[in-house]
């Protein structure tokens, strides 16, 4: 039988709405979960049951009153722990903040709850989410469920285990240059990375950026795009957000896929992909280009972006760090400290000439997509590598320039801004969970959901294709 | 009696629609007008006569066969000199540049021809848009036509005095540290610098970045909101365009003053402003505050923001100049040059330094507008300085360090990327127009502009506050 932690968030909200499932059953599973799996893969790494407990019991209150119920009455909820939550302790993964509890919600955080969400606990992030392995001096490693000896990637690591091992249906997550994606694709769940604005932050530390977007994690898309109903409530705490409704999200649409122009790229004709994760693309796309009435490989024109997207990162570091840099001890992520240090050997030059080029190449890859409804791509250019290591330093013999280059199919499209989903498709050939990229046009997140959840009912009935799911008696044993 | 060529857009666009007034009378008016008065304000530097009649005589074919006429059918459009126009020579006030006819319309252009609008002449800006004095190597200057001896303000200053004189009914302007809203205040005429995204461009060099709005200027706030239904909407080579509704700006909210609480500043809390404009500023409010429900003093808090944009601006120059500035640097002018060797000059701390407290500020503002619909402060920092100057050099006394110090009180609203509408308010005390800016909160660009036209409806019943009219028989003299 299904475990209430085990079911879908849709599903689960629909019982509760019902009355067949209490939001005190359902926190009590994912609670049991938690305790059961954590100590093997540490995901979760501070729980807030009691307050969590209360705020279910009067969610069971309010469905028995007959109120009015919001759209995610009753439903757990892991957060980023980069993301400050009233009350609950939020470290950014790092020593410094070890004790912090900040006595006000992050936008999002307030957006998950005004939606009825109830937040059972902080998920792992490498410090100040730097790097796409989660993994940092206060907490340690997150370990991928599907083999505890490799990483679960990053930055929303914790989000992604959490998910896979049914600790909670919804997660949330943040993304710079792939930490929504990487994590999904390698726990084999799905994430949402939104077009600029869509989710409000208050958090960003630029305020006119496709860096750092807040977005949704989940184990389905219809899972995802409820969430997002809830992270996409309009805040003029961000400058980037405009107008829109939220409630468009409610219900997926539905989408034809054979009347789609698709367009499929191994590497983005840019991004360092390992032959493995080549191969397995090529292998899982025969099964499924079918069904789209165009299939073509082409590659976007994005070259140079990668320089673009190290550049840019560069004013970001500078901007979050410049402040603090001094009172950091020698504990700092490495990951921080050499970004840090590399982005003020940069100069003006640099940083006007990428600013420029992100527009050239942006306005060249919407001429580009013109042809096409959506673009689908691998998750990662690799497959998970060991969880002790900072991150991949070569890609089939070829090294890596800094500890994001070998991230270049989520990266590249983080300077674009473009939507894009990342969806669970089969394993790999480590046997860990591989995925794609479905990425859209800018600011048409529905339709992009919409198309990779029809894409996730063709994968649901194909062995080959499905969600993997990690063998969680063992991660318990 | 009324030449048509002085009659507002809105009123001219009815005429048309109601076969009382031909399109092709109407351009003549103009052409007239231009040619009575252009001679001593230098406003228009390139015109199409020919093509504007054209299409005018095609106009009105239009409504004698009962089509269905587009919102500008029939108005003549003049363009800054700053946006590429197809066959009509632009310069960008750059000899560089002396003798560039473009083959396409940038999309701003082309949308106004697509809603009816006539393209008929270009309007002078400084060199590359930088300066808040209009003149330039190619065309010269353009003078206030209150007053020949001092400037129309910039760079937008064309536009406005072809506005002020009654050469066109509705024009274009852009924006970065003020350029709608000073030239418009100068003038006497009205602009709306449209929050980010609103009127997308697709000729900004830096994507995501308040800097370069796109807007309209007009005589009336009804105008303005006219030409910006046909400005406005989405365009994906705009990384900041959003979908939305563009047609509802023709129908502009009724505003109920009595029910608005509204902020009043002098300086923004931080911005160098002349003792005599603060004096006309008081003295107005002070005919007009008690038709709000609440109106107090406060400033926003944006103390760093001179610094912010400075260098915010100084990447903006690096990256649109750089090239030009390696290749061509003797035939670049004096702000330019200024501002480019300024740029290339800061540090990459500064550069991390001004995007963090970017955010900062952003969030600040959205604090400081959590309780009042309105922020109501000066157009201008000075009254029209003389024409041989670059920028105001000192104010009270203080020495202003470069051509942009004097900027602040529109510069610091550039940052926020709220609408603002610049709205003659009577004379400032040396005999020329003064102005106020309304600033409004992000998005609510109708509610703006509805509030600005209700305050509009009431400046015209008093003498004192209502809109200037310079004296075109000396003009023609």
């Amino acid at each position: 039988m299904t475990d209430p932690c085990d079911l879908t968030a849709v599903d689960a909200r629909r019982l509760i709405g019902d009355k067949r499932l209490s939001p005190v059953e359902l926190l009590e599973s994912c609670i049991a979960r938690i305790e059961s799996v954590n100590p093997a893969v540490n995901a979760m790494v501070t729980k807030a049951y009691d307050r969590a407990r209360e705020e279910a019991k009067a969610a069971e209150d309010a469905v028995m009153s007959g109120d009015e119920l919001p759209p995610l009455h009753g439903l757990p909820v892991g957060i980023k722990d980069l993301d400050d939550t009233d009350g609950i302790r939020t470290t950014y993964g790092s020593m410094l903040y070890k004790d912090n509890i900040p006595d006000e919600d992050e936008q999002v955080v307030a957006a998950a709850r005004h939606a009825g969400g109830i937040i059972i606990g902080k998920t792992n992030t490498p410090e100040f989410g730097a790097g796409g392995n989660t993994n940092n001096a206060l907490f340690g490693p997150t370990r991928n469920p599907f083999n505890t000896e490799l990483t679960c990637g990053g930055s929303s690591g914790g989000s992604g285990v959490a998910l896979a091992t049914g600790m909670a249906p919804l997660c949330q997550g943040s993304d710079t240059g792939g930490s929504l994606r990487l994590p999904a694709t390698f726990n084999g769940v799905v994430a949402h990375r939104p077009s600029p604005g869509v989710v409000p932050a208050g958090c960003r530390d630029v305020a006119y950026t496709t860096y750092q977007t807040q977005g949704p994690m989940a184990r389905t898309v219809a899972d995802a795009s409820l969430f997002l109903t809830a992270l996409a409530e309009r805040s003029a705490v961000d400058p980037m957000s405009f107008p829109l409704d939220p409630m468009q999200f409610l219900k997926v649409q539905d989408v034809d896929l054979g009347s789609l122009r698709v367009a499929f790229s191994e590497d983005l004709g840019c991004a360092p992909t390992a032959q493995s994760v080549r191969r397995t693309f090529r292998e899982r796309v025969a099964l499924f280009h079918s069904a789209f009435a165009v299939a073509e490989d082409k590659d976007p024109d994005f070259e140079g972006i990668l320089d673009v997207f190290w550049l840019l990162r560069g004013i970001y570091m500078l901007a979050k760090h410049n402040e603090r840099i001094d009172q950091y001890g020698p504990e700092l992520n490495p990951n921080v400290r050499s970004n840090y240090e590399a982005a003020t050997q940069m100069n003006i030059t640099d940083v006007g000439w990428a600013a420029k080029q992100q527009l050239v190449l942006y306005q060249k890859f919407q001429t580009w997509f013109e042809d096409y409804d959506v673009l689908i791509c691998p998750g990662v250019t690799v497959t998970p590598f060991p969880f002790d290591q900072l991150y991949p330093t070569e890609i089939d013999g070829a090294p890596m320039e800094n500890y994001v280059h070998w991230a270049g199919l989520t990266s590249s499209l983080t300077v674009m801004g473009n939507p894009v989903v990342a969806l669970p498709c089969g394993y790999d050939e480590s046997g860990t969970p591989f995925g794609i990229q479905v990425v859209g046009k800018p600011y048409q997140d529905r339709f992009t959901l919409g198309v990779a959840h029809a894409l996730e009912q063709i994968f649901n009935s194909n062995s080959t294709l499905k969600r993997p799911a990690p063998d969680i008696a063992k991660l318990a044993s | 009696m009324t030449e048509p060529c002085d009659l507002s857009a809105v009123e001219a666009r009815r005429l048309i629609g109601r076969k009382r007034l031909s399109a092709l009378e109407l351009v003549e008016s103009c052409i007239a007008r231009i040619e009575m008065t252009n001679g001593s304000v230098n406003a228009v530097v390139a015109s199409c006569y020919e093509r504007a009649r054209d299409e005018a005589r095609a106009a009105t074919e239009a409504v004698m066969r009962g089509d269905p006429l587009p919102p500008l059918h029939g108005l003549p459009i003049g363009v800054k000199d700053l946006n590429n126009t197809e066959g009509l020579v632009t310069t960008y006030g750059s000899p560089l540049y002396r003798d560039h006819v473009p083959d396409k319309d940038e999309r701003l252009v082309a949308a106004l021809r697509q809603a009816g609008g006539i393209v008929m002449a270009k309007t002078n800006t400084p060199e590359f848009g930088a300066g808040g004095n209009t003149r330039n190597e190619v065309y010269g200057v353009t003078r206030n036509p209150f007053d020949l001896e001092r400037t129309c303000g910039g760079s937008s200053g064309g536009s406005a005095v072809a506005l002020a004189t009654g050469m066109l009914p509705l024009c274009t302007g852009s924006d970065t540290g003020g350029s709608l809203r000073k030239p418009a205040t100068y003038c006497g005429v009205a602009a709306i610098r449209p929050s980010t995204g609103v009127v997308p461009s697709d000729r900004r060099v830096v994507g995501l970045s308040t800097f370069s709005v796109q807007g309209p200027m007009a005589r009336t706030v009804e105008d303005l909101g006219l030409m910006l239904s046909a400005m406005a909407g989405e365009d994906p080579m705009d990384p900041l365009s959003y979908p939305h509704d563009t047609s509802t700006f023709r129908e502009l909210p009724q505003v109920d003053l009595s029910r608005l609480r509204v902020a009043v500043s002098e300086d923004l809390g931080f911005a160098p402003v002349d003792n005599g404009i603060r004096r006309t500023f008081r003295e107005r409010l002070a005919l007009y505050q008690e038709s709000f429900q609440t109106c107090m003093a406060r400033d926003p808090d944006m103390a760093t923001a001179a610094d912010v944009f400075w260098v915010l601006r100084g990447i903006y120059f690096v990256a649109t100049q750089k090239e030009r500035y390696d290749n061509h640097k003797d035939q670049l002018g004096a702000n330019v040059l200024f501002n480019t060797e300024a740029g290339l000059g800061m540090s990459m701390e500064q550069v991390g330094w001004a995007n963090a407290e970017h955010a900062t500020l952003c969030r600040n503002f959205q604090d400081y507008f959590s309780d009042i619909d309105l922020l109501i402060c000066p157009g201008p920092a000075v009254p029209p300085f003389p024409l041989d100057q670059g920028a105001p050099t000192e104010i009270n006394g203080q020495k202003m360090e470069h051509y942009i110090s004097a900027s602040g009180v529109t510069a610091g609203l550039t940052l926020t990327g709220h609408p603002v509408v610049a709205l003659p308010c009577g004379y400032d005390h040396t005999g020329t127009p003064f102005g106020i800016q309304i600033v409004g909160p992000r998005h609510r660009d109708r509610f703006v502009l509805g509030a600005a036209r209700a305050l509009e409806a009431l400046f015209a019943q008093n003498e004192v506050l209502s809109r200037p009219v310079p004296d075109l028989s000396k003009l023609a003299a």
